[in-house]
C-alpha cells in the first residue's frame, strides 16, 4: 500500500473524508486463541479476549488512508468489572440473601423489592452506555489523537431513565423524540481530540417509519393472541389437567419447548419488523451529524440490517460463539461500507485532547452486557 | 541509514514528513517542521506486529500519542533486525504476567466461593431467628405438600405426640420438633427448616414396625438439630443469586425440583444424622437394628430401580437419602445391658399405620 508522505499542504485548506475497512489477516488465529482462553481461564480472558478484538478491527477502520487504533488494555476491563461486582453486585446479593431467608424466598414483597431492583438497574443502564462509549473513545486513536467524550453520564443516564419509562407509558411512541435526545446528548459530548461532533435535526421525520412499524407489530401481536386462545381452545381440556397434575416429565419438556420455539419465533419477527426502523433512524441520525464543515450518511436499509442480523447470528450460534469476533468484524464494516461522509474537515484544527484518561474501563457496561463489541 | 517517513507529534491531527536516521542512540527524527529528537530504540513499540506489504507504524513509550509510520520496507526490517520485540513474536514476559493474574484471580475466586458455599451456610444457619426459620419452614411446606393430605400433626395428634415423646426419652437435649404426616405420592421423610419434620403416608405403610418409623425419625431430628435444613437452603440462594447475576437473570427456586434439590443434603450431612440417630435410638432405648432393616429394605427398592420416569424417581427417599452399605454397616445394635423398650404399644402402632384413614 503506498501513499503520499504527507497531507496535501497549505493550511487552512478542508481535507475530504473518506472511510474504508480494509481486512487483515490474523481474525481467525485470534478467535480460536480467544474462545480457548474463554474456557481455560472459567471465563475470567474474556476481557482480554475483547481487547485483542477490538484491536484487530480497529486497526482495520482505516480513515483517510490512516487506520484507527485501539490502545485499551484487559486489565483495565478486568478492574473495572470488579470494581463494579464490589460496589454494585456483592451489596445487591447480600440484600436479597437476607430478605430471602427473613421473608422466605416466596414472600410478596420479594416481587416489589425486585421491582425496585429493576428500576435501580435501569437508572444506571444509561451510565454504563455512556460510560462504556467513553471508554472506548479515549482508548481509540487516530492519527495519535486520542477521542473523547466530554460530558456527565449521570445527565445521560437520567434522560436514558426517563427514555425507558417514557416509552413504557406512551406505548412506545415517546421513543423516537427520546431516542433523538440521547442520540443528540451523546453525539454532541464526542470529540476527535478537540473537535466537536454537533448533532442537530428534528423528530418529525423519525415518526413516518415508527407508526408503520408500531402499526404492523400491533397487528402481529393481536394476530398472536387470536393465535394463543384459538390453540388452546382447540386442544381442549389438555393442558389444564397436564398443568395442574403432576406433570409428566415428557409433557413438561414438550410445553417448554414450543414455549421457547413460539418465543423465539415471534421475537425474530418483531425484531425483522423494528430493523426497518432501526435503518431509518441510523440513516436519519447520521443525516443529523456533522463534523467540522463534513455531513455524514449512513446507507442503513431494513432488509441489509436484517441480513447482517441473521447471520451473525447464525455464525454465532453454529460456530458456538467461536466466530464472535467476525460477527463483530461484519457489523463494523457493514457501517464503514455505508458511511459516506460529505464537505471537508480541517484537519489543523484537529488537536490532542485535554480530557483526563480514565484508568479502568467499562465495569459496568460489561456487567450489563452493553459494551458493544 | 536513512530514509523518509511520516510523524504524527501526538499534539496535531496533522502529519510531517520526516526523515529518520539510525544513530548509536537510537532513532533520530528531524524534518522541516519537528524539533530534532532521539527516539531510544528500547522505548520503541509496533502499533501492530510487522507484516510485509503494510507500512510499519512505530510509537514510544516516552511520547503517548506520537506515531511514525515508516514505509520503505528495508529499513524497517533492518530496525526490526535491531530491534526484535517489534516483530509482535508472542511476549513471554507480559503472557506469564497475564497467566499469572488470571490464575492467581480463578483461584481466589473459586477457593471464596468454595470456602464460603462449605462453610458459611452451616455457621449461619445457627445465627437465624427462629421467626426467619419458622417463615422458611412454612414456605418450604407449602410449595412441596402441594394438594397433598395432611393427615395429622404432633402438635395436635396424640399419637404422633406419644412416638415423638418416646424418642425424647432420656433425650433432654434433642431439639425441639414438630412431625407432621401427609398423604403424597411418595415413599419420603423430610427435615425442613424451622424444626419441622414430614413423613409420607407410604413411608408409615413400608415400615414393617414402629422401630423402623422412630429410627427414621430420629434420623430426621439429627437433621433437625444440625439445622441442614436451613444451611441448604442459605447455600441454594447463594448459588441461585449467583448464577443470576452471571446470567444476568432467571428463575428463582420455587419449582418442585428445586426444593428437593435443596432438601438433598450432602453425604456428610448424612452421616451426621445417621450417628445422631444412633445415639438418640440407644438413649431411648429403641432398637436401632430397625433402622437397620429399613435401610436395607430402601436399599433393595433401589436396585430394583424405580419406574416413576425423569422426575419419579427424583422425589423418593433413595434419591434424597441415597443408602449405602457404609451407612448401613455403621448402625449398632443396643449395646450390652441396654434392653430395648417397645416403640408402640400395638394399638397405637396399629393407629399408626391407619392414621391417613
Amino acid at each position: 500500500m503506498d501513499f503520499k508522505a504527507v497531507d496535501a499542504a497549505g493550511a487552512g485548506a478542508g481535507t475530504p473524508i473518506s472511510i474504508e475497512y480494509v481486512d487483515k489477516p490474523g481474525l481467525g488465529r485470534i478467535a480460536l486463541i480467544n474462545a480457548l482462553l474463554f474456557v481455560v481461564t472459567l471465563t475470567i480472558y474474556r476481557f482480554w479476549a475483547k481487547t485483542n478484538v477490538r484491536k484487530h478491527i480497529w486497526g482495520c477502520v482505516h480513515i483517510n488512508g490512516e487506520p484507527l487504533e485501539y490502545t485499551g488494555r484487559g486489565g483495565e476491563l478486568f478492574l473495572g468489572a470488579l470494581i463494579v461486582f464490589g460496589l454494585f453486585f456483592l451489596p445487591v446479593i447480600i440484600l436479597l440473601m437476607v430478605l430471602q431467608l427473613s421473608l422466605g424466598p416466596e414472600h410478596p414483597l420479594l416481587i416489589v423489592v425486585n421491582l425496585l431492583l429493576f428500576l435501580f438497574f435501569l437508572l444506571f443502564w444509561g451510565m454504563a452506555l455512556y460510560r462504556a462509549r467513553r471508554y472506548q473513545l479515549s482508548r481509540t486513536l487516530w492519527r495519535g489523537i486520542r477521542g473523547a467524550l466530554v460530558g456527565s453520564s449521570w445527565t445521560y443516564s437520567l434522560l436514558y431513565f426517563a427514555t425507558s419509562l417514557l416509552s413504557g407509558m406512551t406505548l412506545g411512541w415517546s421513543t423516537p423524540a427520546m431516542n433523538l435526545n440521547l442520540q443528540e446528548r451523546m453525539t454532541g459530548d464526542m470529540r476527535i481530540g478537540t473537535m466537536p461532533f454537533r448533532f442537530r435535526g428534528r423528530a418529525g421525520p423519525l415518526y413516518g417509519p415508527y407508526a408503520v412499524c408500531w402499526g404492523i407489530s400491533f397487528v402481529a401481536l393481536i394476530l398472536l393472541a387470536v393465535l394463543i386462545g384459538f390453540s388452546i381452545y382447540g386442544l381442549g381440556d389438555w393442558p389444564r389437567t397436564v398443568l395442574d397434575d403432576k406433570p409428566s416429565a415428557a409433557f413438561s419438556i414438550l410445553i417448554v419447548f414450543a414455549f421457547f420455539a413460539g418465543f423465539f419465533v415471534f421475537g425474530a419477527l418483531y425484531s425483522m419488523i423494528w430493523a426497518f426502523y432501526t435503518a431509518r433512524e441510523i440513516a436519519i441520525f447520521a443525516s443529523y451529524t456533522t463534523l467540522d464543515q463534513a455531513r455524514f450518511t449512513i446507507a442503513a436499509t431494513g432488509w441489509s440490517l436484517i441480513a447482517l442480523i441473521i447471520g451473525n447470528l447464525l455464525l454465532v450460534i453454529f460456530t458456538l460463539g467461536i466466530a464472535t469476533p467476525f460477527a463483530q468484524q461484519r457489523l463494523v464494516r457493514y457501517f464503514c461500507r455505508r458511511m459516506s461522509v460529505q464537505g471537508t474537515v480541517d484537519i489543523d484544527r484537529i488537536m490532542q485532547s485535554r480530557e483526563a484518561v480514565g484508568r479502568t474501563g467499562e465495569g459496568l457496561a460489561d456487567a450489563f452486557d452493553v459494551g458493544g463489541i | 541509514m536513512r530514509t523518509d517517513a511520516r510523524f504524527f507529534d501526538g499534539e496535531i491531527a496533522r502529519d510531517h514528513a520526516v526523515s529518520l536516521e539510525l544513530v548509536p542512540d537510537g532513532l533520530a527524527i528531524g524534518g522541516p517542521e519537528v524539533t530534532p529528537r532521539v527516539w531510544s530504540l528500547a522505548g520503541l513499540a509496533a502499533v501492530a506486529p510487522m507484516r510485509a506489504g503494510y507500512p510499519l507504524r512505530l510509537s514510544h513509550e516516552a511520547f503517548p500519542g506520537a506515531r511514525l509510520v515508516i514505509t520503505q520496507e528495508s529499513f524497517a526490517r533492518e530496525l526490526v533486525r535491531l530491534v526484535p520485540h517489534l516483530a509482535g513474536g508472542p511476549n513471554l514476559k507480559r503472557a506469564g504476567r497475564l497467566a499469572a493474574i488470571i490464575g492467581a484471580s480463578a483461584l481466589a475466586a473459586i477457593a471464596v466461593l468454595y470456602l464460603t458455599l462449605s462453610y458459611a451456610p452451616q455457621s449461619l444457619a445457627f445465627i437465624l431467628p427462629d421467626s426467619w426459620r419458622k417463615n422458611l419452614g412454612d414456605q418450604v411446606e407449602a410449595s412441596f405438600a402441594g394438594d397433598g393430605k395432611l393427615c395429622a400433626t404432633s402438635s395436635s395428634n396424640a399419637l404422633l405426640r406419644t412416638l415423638s415423646a418416646r424418642l425424647m426419652e432420656d433425650n433432654p437435649d434433642a431439639p425441639p420438633f414438630e412431625l407432621k404426616v401427609y398423604d403424597l405420592s411418595m415413599l419420603n421423610a423430610f427435615a425442613l427448616p424451622g424444626g419441622r419434620i414430614v413423613m409420607t403416608r407410604k413411608l408409615i405403610d413400608a415400615a414393617r414396625s414402629a422401630d423402623e418409623v422412630a429410627g427414621v425419625l430420629a434420623h430426621e431430628i439429627g437433621h433437625v438439630q444440625h439445622r441442614h435444613a436451613e444451611a441448604q437452603l442459605i447455600r441454594a440462594m447463594g448459588i441461585e443469586l449467583l448464577l443470576q447475576i452471571v446470567s444476568g437473570g432467571g428463575d428463582s427456586i420455587s419449582g418442585f425440583a428445586g426444593l428437593l434439590a435443596i432438601l438433598r443434603f450432602s453425604r456428610d450431612a448424612e452421616r451426621e444424622a445417621d450417628s445422631y440417630a444412633q445415639d438418640m435410638l440407644v438413649k431411648a432405648a429403641i432398637d436401632p437394628t430397625g433402622l437397620k432393616r429399613f435401610f436395607e429394605e430402601l436399599k433393595k427398592l433401589e436396585g430394583k430401580g424405580d419406574s416413576g420416569g425423569l422426575f419419579g424417581t427424583m422425589t423418593d427417599i433413595m434419591s434424597t437419602h441415597p443408602v449405602t452399605d457404609e451407612r448401613i454397616d455403621a448402625i449398632k445394635p443396643l449395646p450390652q445391658g441396654v434392653t430395648a423398650r417397645p416403640t408402640l404399644n400395638d394399638t397405637d402402632w396399629a393407629g399408626l399405620r391407619k392414621i391417613c384413614g
